[in-house]
């Protein structure tokens, strides 16, 4: 083809120039030489033949240029002998360069860094997927009923019969559970794995390949609980098993159900979301593996059991509106028959990746915040950069002249100061790149799955764009500049003559750059006094101190007896261990996702019109370990055991809700079964409210019972360890996790979280939001003063006979200073100002992720302008300082 | 050389595949086999064959190699690509209409008025 002739033509040329040159010359020499012969042969003298082929050739060099013009390269010379050009430049003026490419590079890295995050947890398609840009993932919305999904969530297996039944767009549809941790045998040896119930469909409308055996069949995903088979991961092949084929047909004890393990997924396929998942099990077995409740009713009849997510594949030719329409009939259809849901569901169509979700998470509408943010840092730094080159092209005006003037064309000077501009940025992106790989990892620290700082190409595309974005804005107008010298102007000594429309250039980017610097300290500020108010609730417990151990005990097969001695075991051998402070249990725990509200009234009262109350079974001791002070009263204690009196903590809400019946000390109250007979429990004690959430302000009356009075209360809840240490929780979790584990070897996997570890994910967009505002918007102001501190030593190098005059005119070194500042502060106050209207016009859009402060508290803004000008102030007063300390006569000197 | 018109714009590649086609040659022989097909009704400028030539290569219409000569000389030597063919015979329909069309141009007597 033409085209790619062309293009090969051209390559070829630019390779092997010097080879393409020496044969062109070869060529037309072969060329006069036969002509010459041919005229000899004629009978004309040699000489005379010779003059008279090089007359009909033409000229030579005329015709050498034709060619090299017919080449198509010509450009694509210069531009090497532009790039050769800007690297020699670049290299004699080492400070520069390396100041301009570090500037850069932590301006791209600080972009790309935070872009490589965002790729990983919602751009970029799972491996091992055949054509991912196919699937698509259905969002099922409901408004009414018992399950409100507005903005579209999972739907029930109803759902997802229904569309495989009569939406015939896919061409393929499949079905899965969100992934939890599996426990992986028993005993010492226990270990927690993750695992997904999914459809028989699954891998085949994925196209995911096996490494060995087989992808269930589909009776295997029939019959409830008749199946017990699984697929595991390649890389728990090999961690496990060392690659072993012998694992097929062998049996796995997962959950307590002995599996058989039919197939291995081949090594590129660790799940479709960012979490590896290791094992995969048909949906038969969900209830048998504890996923779903195991009761009497197939769960997948149930319209309630919204847990199912539904992906699709539809051939990229079919319209997507038809496969949402389709699939909208065939659950409304549905859900006529299955009177407890909204009536009139719809579905959504998303992309396989977490950016297709129609409902975005606080944690992605976070992630675009940053990415928002680094750009800023990285036009400070575009900023800087131009003005950096903006004084150095000061000192080479005479050089530019000089080129302009032996004949360089204007747009040939152009394109040479840009292409030195994009020589640097190429540096800074290379660099840069190097940035971003660590500043991945240390966001990917904010408890980000492993696999988020990875470069892949969409990333390095990014940072290219980046780079070749922030060349042409940093370089464009030092470059048009360049162009634009006049060779007259230029050659003239210097005399000093401030250049009136490169000055005020100059400060407008002085002027935007402490703008945009005041609009990140803006954001740091309200972000670190978010960060403050979070610290400063008082959650009731010292979360900070607890591990809670977790045992499923049911699962396990434990019976009653055998539950309750393990419990007395496990508090006694946990509490022997160096460093523990206390050890009780607890049904919930603090910040448990898991509450139970039960029947509750006050004897002799009708029911409280209250919400709850919540009540939860501990151990002795209970409020002593987890820090929660009891107010009035006592806590639950050793005495209060089977046979005694019913005794009960309430919290203080509870309390308050009490308050108008009578004394709550004291007063007698029926919870659960007593409600339906005369027994009484006897509120012993009033205790601090525990926050139910870390961040909820408002806390639910709760109710503490004694757990050792009632042991059987709730048989299905196990019981948590509640274990109080002296020091870093995390740093003894191993030890008590091994003491629990090796009790009984038929002891299922023990888990072992610092209490922190539940609020982790509520405290996160607060952390991430300050760590991140302030370190970037630290580096903003890092750049924005450097910046500062070089437009005032450009001006003054530009000042100087000026200032020499002056100084030897009889003005003092103050009056010298002072002139100097009161120039250089122009632009930054006109930044300042500029900053501060724009973050208080748009300071409204980041309210939603502070925690109770408002974006519009004048005490932020006048910090920042306080901070801001004082670091400005210094930026310029060390250089003033200087030029005013020069001795007059050695300036005037060097005129 | 001065007493002979200059070749029209493009034409010259049209009588380059022309020469082309009879078989692979060098670009002296192509000027002097030009010069021959024509009769010496136009020289070919010789030294611009060789941009013409390149540019024409970039096109995909001829291909190049160096050989030896019969008197044992390197030479650089081009050949037509079956897409040079095709535009030979493209080349060669748009000349004859445009020469069917000024020749009736030339021809006219005025009819009607």
């Amino acid at each position: 083809m033409s085209f790619f002739s062309d293009i090969r033509e051209r390559l070829h040329m630019v390779l092997f120039r010097a080879e393409a040159e020496r044969e062109m010359d070869e060529e037309m020499r072969f060329h006069l030489s036969m002509e010459t012969e041919r005229l000899v042969r004629e009978g004309l003298p040699r000489e005379e033949a010779a003059r008279r082929a090089r007359i009909t050739f033409g000229g030579l060099e005329w015709n050498k240029e034709e060619v090299r013009d017919a080449r198509g390269t010509r450009w694509l010379e210069e531009f090497g002998s532009d790039v050769r050009y800007a690297v020699r430049t670049l290299r004699r003026t080492p400070a520069f360069t390396t100041a301009a490419i570090l500037t850069l590079a932590l301006g791209i890295g600080a972009t790309t860094s935070i872009f490589t995050v965002v790729n990983a947890l919602f751009l970029r398609s799972p491996e091992g997927v055949h054509q991912p840009s196919d699937l698509v993932r259905l969002y099922f919305v409901r408004n009414e009923g018992m399950i409100q999904v507005p903005n579209g969530g999972p739907g029930s297996y109803i759902d997802f019969r229904a569309i495989r039944a009569s939406a015939p767009a896919f061409s393929g549809l499949a079905a899965f559970m969100s992934d939890r941790d599996f426990d992986l045998g028993r005993g010492v040896g226990a270990q927690r794995i993750r695992g997904r119930a999914v459809s028989q469909s699954f891998f085949p409308v994925l196209g995911v390949d096996m490494a060995a055996g087989r992808w269930f069949f589909p009776q295997e995903d029939s019959t409830v609980g008749t199946h017990p088979v699984a697929v595991i991961s390649n890389a728990l092949w090999q961690s496990e098993f060392g690659g072993d084929p012998g694992v097929l047909g062998r049996a796995l004890l997962v959950n307590g159900q002995s599996l058989t393990v039919v197939g291995i997924a081949a090594a590129d396929f660790s799940g479709i979301e960012i979490d590896h998942v290791d094992i995969w099990v048909p949906f038969s077995m969900a209830p048998a593996l504890g996923l779903v409740d195991q009761g009497s009713s197939d769960w997948r009849d149930n319209p309630a059991m919204a847990t199912v997510n539904v992906l699709g594949r539809v051939p990229g030719s079919t319209p997507r509106e038809l496969v949402a329409q389709q699939a909208g009939i065939a659950v409304r259809h549905a859900a006529e028959r299955t009177p407890q849901l909204d009536p009139t569901p719809d579905v959504l169509l998303g992309a396989l990746v977490p950016a297709g979700d129609p409902g975005r998470s606080q944690a992605e509408k976070l992630s675009l915040w940053l990415l928002v943010v680094t750009v800023l840092v990285l036009l400070v730094a575009c900023a800087n950069v131009a003005s950096l080159m903006l004084s150095r092209a000061l000192a080479r005006e005479r050089e530019t002249a000089v080129r302009s003037s032996l004949g360089a064309a204007r747009s040939r000077l152009f394109r040479q100061h840009l292409t030195e501009s994009m020589v640097m940025a190429f540096g800074g992106g290379i660099a840069g790149l190097f940035v971003a790989l660590w500043g991945a990892r240390v966001a990917a620290q904010f408890s980000l799955p492993s696999g988020a700082a990875t470069l892949d190409s969409s990333v390095l595309l990014f940072a290219l764009t980046l780079t070749l974005a922030t060349g042409i804005l940093f370089g464009i107008i030092p470059a048009w500049q360049a162009g634009r010298v006049q060779p007259a102007d230029g050659l003239k000594e210097a005399a000093g003559g401030a250049r009136p429309y490169r000055a005020r250039f100059r400060g407008a980017l002085v002027g935007l750059q402490v703008a945009m610097t005041a609009v990140l300290l803006v954001g740091a500020v309200l972000f670190l006094r978010s960060l403050r108010q979070v610290y400063a609730v008082d959650p009731g417990v010292d979360a900070g101190k607890i591990l809670v151990v977790s045992v499923d005990v049911a699962g396990a097969g434990f019976s009653l007896p055998e539950r309750n001695r393990f419990y007395t075991d496990a508090l006694r051998r946990v509490g022997q261990i160096p460093g523990i402070e206390g050890v009780s249990t607890s049904a919930f725990g603090p910040f448990s996702a898991n509450r139970y509200g039960g029947a509750f009234h006050v004897r002799g009262h009708a029911p409280l019109p209250i919400n709850g109350p919540y009540m939860d079974w501990v151990g002795a001791g209970y409020f002593q370990t987890v820090g929660t002070a009891i107010l009035r009263g006592s806590g639950i204690t050793e005495q209060h055991v089977r046979g005694t009196e019913f005794v009960a903590v309430v919290n203080e809400s509870l309390a308050t809700a009490l308050m108008p019946l009578g004394d709550v000390l004291g007063m007698c109250v029926a919870v659960g079964e007593q409600t339906r007979s005369d027994g009484c429990t006897r509120i012993v004690g009033i205790a601090e409210n525990q926050r139910s959430g870390y961040l909820d302000a408002d806390v639910d009356p709760a109710l503490y019972l004694a757990r050792a009075q009632d042991p059987e209360a709730l048989p299905w809840a196990g019981t948590d360890l509640l274990v109080r240490t002296s020091g870093d929780p995390s740093v003894i979790a191993g030890e008590v996790r091994s003491a629990v584990q090796s009790m009984h070897p038929g002891m299922p996997f023990v888990s072992v979280q610092p209490l922190e570890q539940r609020i982790r994910d509520e405290l996160l967009p607060y952390r991430v939001g300050a760590t991140l505002f302030t370190l970037f918007a630290g580096l903003a102001l890092l750049l924005a003063a450097v910046g500062l501190y070089g437009m005032l030593g450009y001006s003054i190098a530009e000042r100087r006979p000026e200032l020499g005059i002056r100084k030897s005119l009889g003005a003092a070194g103050g009056d010298v200073v002072r002139f100097l500042i009161l120039r250089a502060m122009r632009p930054v106050i006109f930044g300042l100002v500029l900053g501060l209207v724009a973050a208080y016009a748009g300071g409204r859009v980041l309210e939603a992720m502070l925690y109770d402060i408002t974006a519009r508290e004048p005490a932020t803004f006048i910090i920042v302008a306080i901070f801001l000008s004082v670091v400005g102030f210094i930026a310029i007063y060390l250089p003033a300082r200087q030029a005013a300390n020069v001795d007059p006569m050695v300036t005037l000197r060097a005129e | 050389m001065s007493d002979r018109p200059d070749l029209l714009q493009g034409t010259l590649e049209m009588l380059v595949l022309k020469a082309l086609s009879l078989g692979p040659m060098h670009g002296w022989g192509m000027a002097q086999r030009i010069e021959q097909m024509s009769r010496g009704t136009f020289g070919v400028h010789q030294g611009s064959l060789y941009p013409a030539l390149q540019r024409m290569k970039r096109k995909g219409w001829i291909t190049s190699s160096w050989a030896t000569t019969e008197n044992n000389r390197r030479a650089r030597y081009y050949a037509l690509t079956p897409q040079g063919e095709r535009q030979l015979s493209l080349e060669r329909d748009e000349w004859e209409r445009t020469a069917r069309g000024v020749n009736w141009v030339l021809q006219w007597e005025g009819g009607g008025a």
